[in-house]
């Protein structure tokens, strides 16, 4: 009883303490001061705010269900000694009252302490250079000590309720799942839906990379959630005591020390826990999957933020002098200067979509000037030889389908045509100089093409900012020399030519035509992107983290949770000569039970997002980041279970 | 196998809240003796027949079976006695009742890893003595309070005990069930030497044992040898319970 108080209060004092912090957070000033704090992120905040409230109360609600069946046997003495049912109801409803009123003190006092370092924490994340400074806000308190009262009392009155039903007198109600058989064929059949899941997952991780397809799949993975939330339940609830049971019918597994006992005691524990059991494995599932799907989607953002912007500063050979002299004016300290020619002409590409070759406009840079460039940029790109070729694809991420199909080759346009080649994605000078392909090709073909229209980039990397001011940009931007490409397409590719505008002639770019920035700068779009992902980051990881800490509570309740009858039982067992150590095991069975299941079973449904990442980012590679986090969700649990093991064992050694 | 104890006291509560249980209990059994454990509600028969049994471990003293002190081994050496050694049966019957019948009357024989082909013979052999064939697979709700003291009183002999604990054991039966139960007690006291130590506080129960001690407020108060005549033996002990539920206080030297 001890322990479940201390576990009811300390996980409502978590939820208030976090609920409380992001309200703290909504109304900061020190973010508030901040520009990089706009609107849409304080409205954002607070959405989540109300979303973590929702989360709050019906956690604290269930929460509060363990409570009051503990001292079910209590109530029930009351009741035969004469106290009346509303005497019960009312002592359970001060009773809830006190805790609720305990944890919500502690719990805001606690997010008061923190405040400060969880802002901390907000600021490094977002990266934004800010003394987070501590705050109490009145009003902030004012409202959590408000929402404290009327769900304490909302809370003490469902629980007072749940005593007066706990003393009345109830029928026990015979669903038809409860009979063995129908409960064991509705398993098989939870089996056959969640394998079927399993087996229709990995068709999805190809159906993907067909264009076309995303329709269907999106279905598919719809199907498949659904498979999973109904076949885990009916595994729960039909097939692992179907399994138990069968265990139990072979002599050579049950007739083996505990097992004849074990296998029963077992079997119980999960029928009745079947709800929660499954509730906290759909759950998990989706923070894990949450977890995964941010953590991948802020590798992507951040890839893709790398490869548009490689350098601090970035222009073309017009603009160049122009941003040297603001760099001097400024006093920025250059690290590096880079700047490399390169050659535009056409080359005849294959075209996925249309299933024919296109031409297109390349940009052609020598093997020799590639070298030259900073290992940061090049090794992102496979390595390559002197005498190889690398085409580099500026679709988003280069991680669009066939990314990495090279069966058809590339024409040049009055050069040797290209087969063998390495793909890479990483642009020199960033991929928002560039329109369309680029080729790094050995020096000797690089010589061999008549380039259409020449350019030179140059490249600045600074030391911190690059301190330009807003005049200073906006008359950069004011000497901006941007220009058009045109590809005009002719009877072949060699009589095919690029013209150079600085117009254009209509209002929309046409087919086969492109621009060419003549500015980059990398500063303003660095820091949006830190802030959003940091933002994000911090959001999601705390609602995800906060939202398996509290399935981890629920579980440990529900396997201290034990009636009379299952006390009565391995009491017993110990009177007739099983040892503590054996008596352990049987512990330490359920607890990994109750744990494993929930741990495999949500492990199993969230690799569902490897699939949806797929279809969203058309990216490949977020294993890894699934095995991340899968095994923090494992060490997380790990540490719960271990935790709940041993108080459930105390508890247990403490009434044998 | 004798049992020896030695000086052992237990406390319950502790400073001043606590219940002396047992004080400086000293107790000899006999081999293959059938042993009463008398006194009123309260008294440490329960308390007495616990440590003995090895399920509760006395303050200080020794509990001597055997010739191995049983109050100096590790609790799993203890289960491990229990289970090989020891029968239990008691007045609330302590069955599992997750468990059918022929499972809560093997569980001891499990709980040694014995072979399957012993656990059947030796389940026959009961089913034969006690007659409970029809019952095996019944469940123990279906049972009445006789024959659930029959099912555990099996569970008690499954394995051969050398020493068989009862606590009350007729407590919930009636008569008739009480009166089988006794029979077969002491079939198993005579035939198979078996030590029998017996709580009880009815005196026709006691009537059974070869011998009655007396125990009140933690001590030893009197004791009672059975002659060979039941009658006598059995108006003796109405004569003692008579004594000490009057209050007069005769101390053993």
């Amino acid at each position: 009883m001890r322990d479940s108080y201390l576990i009811y209060i300390a996980s409502s004092v978590f939820a208030v303490a976090v609920l409380t912090l992001l309200a703290m957070l909504v109304d900061d000033p020190t973010l508030k001061s901040s520009h990089y704090w706009n609107v849409t992120l304080q409205q954002f905040m607070y959405v989540m705010a109300f979303v973590f409230a929702f989360f709050t109360f019906v956690y604290m609600t269930y929460v509060g269900g363990f409570f009051i069946q503990q001292q079910r046997l209590e109530f029930k003495t009351y009741f035969k000694l004469g106290m009346s049912k509303f005497a019960i109801a009312l002592i359970s409803f001060l009773e809830t009252i006190v805790v609720q009123l305990i944890a919500w003190v502690i719990g805001m006092l606690l997010a008061v302490i923190l405040q400060k370092f969880i802002g901390m924490l907000l600021v490094y994340l977002m990266r934004i250079d800010l003394t987070f400074r501590f705050y109490l806000s009145m009003d902030v308190i004012w409202i959590m000590l408000k929402t404290g009262f009327y769900s304490s009392i909302i809370l003490s009155l469902l629980n007072g309720f749940r005593a007066y039903l706990i003393l009345r007198e109830r029928k026990k109600k015979q669903h038809f799942y409860n009979n063995w058989f129908i409960r064991s064929l509705l398993g098989i059949f939870g089996v056959v839906l969640f394998l079927s899941g399993v087996a229709l997952t990995m068709p999805l991780l190809s159906m993907s990379s067909e264009i076309g397809r995303n329709d269907d799949s999106m279905i598919l993975t719809f199907i498949i959630g659904l498979l999973y939330v109904f076949g885990s339940y009916f595994v729960f609830r039909g097939f692992l005591p179907l399994v138990l049971e069968m265990l139990d019918r072979i002599k050579f597994f049950s007739y083996r020390g505990t097992n004849l006992f074990s296998f029963k005691y077992l079997h119980q524990r999960l029928v009745k826990n079947t709800s929660i059991i499954w509730f906290i494995t759909e759950l998990s599932a989706l923070a894990v999957a949450m977890l995964v799907f941010c953590y991948a989607g802020y590798q992507i953002v951040y890839q893709d933020y790398q490869i548009s912007y490689s350098f601090s500063l970035v222009s073309t050979k017009d603009q160049a002098g122009a941003v040297e002299q603001q760099l001097k004016d400024h006093g920025t300290k250059v690290k590096e200067r880079y700047h490399t020619p390169i050659k535009r002409t056409i080359a005849e590409i294959w075209d996925y979509s249309s299933k024919e070759y296109t031409p297109r406009l390349v940009s052609v840079m020598s093997y020799d000037n590639y070298l030259k460039l900073p290992q940061r940029i090049t090794k992102k790109n496979p390595s390559i030889k002197s005498g190889d070729f690398l085409e580099i694809k500026g679709e988003l991420s280069a991680l669009t389908p066939n990314y990495n199909n090279i069966e058809h080759p590339i024409s040049v346009k009055n050069a040797p045509k290209i087969t063998a080649r390495k793909v890479g994605s990483m642009f020199p000078y960033g991929s928002r100089m560039y329109s369309g392909l680029m080729l790094v090709v050995p020096n000797s073909y690089y010589r061999q093409i008549n380039s259409d229209a020449s350019e030179t980039f140059y490249g600045w990397d600074v030391k911190g900012a690059d301190k330009m001011s807003a005049t200073a940009i906006k008359r950069l931007k004011q000497k901006e020399h941007q220009y058009y490409l045109t590809v005009h397409v002719k009877s072949s590719l060699n009589k095919s030519y690029i013209t150079k505008s600085d117009k254009l002639d209509g209002k929309y770019l046409g087919t086969n035509q492109y621009i060419q920035s003549s500015f980059v700068r990398q500063e303003v779009t660095k820091n949006i992107v830190r802030q959003a992902t940091g933002f994000f980051l911090f959001l999601i990881t705390t609602f995800s983290i906060a939202l398996l800490i509290a399935l981890g509570s629920l579980l440990t309740l529900k396997v201290l949770l034990r009636d009379d009858y299952e006390w009565r039982q391995l009491k017993t067992l110990k009177r007739i000569g099983a040892s503590e150590n054996e008596i352990k095991v049987i512990i330490k069975k359920e607890t990994a039970l109750l744990f494993g299941m929930p741990m495999i079973f949500a492990l199993i449904q969230s690799f569902l997002v490897i699939g949806i990442l797929k279809l969203v980012f058309s990216t490949t590679n977020q294993f890894a980041s699934f095995v991340l986090i899968g095994l923090s969700y494992v060490l997380l649990y790990g540490l719960t279970g271990v935790l709940t093991y041993i108080l459930s064992w105390r508890g247990v050694k403490d009434k044998l | 196998m004798q049992i020896i104890v030695k000086n052992i006291a237990k406390d319950y509560g502790k400073k001043k809240n606590a219940v002396h249980a047992l004080k400086d209990i000293d107790l000899e059994v006999a081999e293959g003796e059938f042993l009463g454990i008398m006194g009123p509600s309260g008294a440490g028969k329960s308390t007495l027949l616990n440590a003995i049994s090895t399920n509760e471990r006395p303050d200080h003293g020794q509990i001597i079976i055997d010739g191995i002190d049983m109050t100096q081994q590790h609790d799993r050496t203890l289960a491990k006695y229990r289970r090989h050694k020891m029968g239990f049966i008691y007045q609330s019957f302590d069955l599992l009742d997750s468990l059918n019948v022929k499972e809560n009357i093997i569980l001891p024989l499990v709980l040694n890893h014995s072979s399957k082909k012993i656990i059947e013979q030796r389940f026959e052999h009961l089913n034969r003595l006690l007659d409970i064939g029809e019952l095996s697979q019944r469940t123990i709700d279906d049972l009445s309070l006789g024959q659930r003291q029959i099912i555990s009183a099996a569970r008690a002999l499954i394995n051969n005990p050398e020493i068989l604990f009862a606590d009350e054991p007729t407590g919930s039966l009636d008569s008739k069930s009480a009166t089988i139960l006794l029979n077969y007690m002491q079939i198993i006291n005579q035939r198979e030497k078996t030590t029998i130590l017996m709580a009880t506080h009815d005196a026709f129960t006691a009537s059974y044992c070869s011998r009655v001690v007396f125990i009140k407020d933690g001590s030893i108060f009197s004791e009672i040898v059975n002659s060979g005549n039941r009658n006598d033996f059995f108006e003796q002990v109405i004569n003692m319970q008579r004594t000490i539920g009057g209050g007069s206080y005769f101390n053993i030297p």
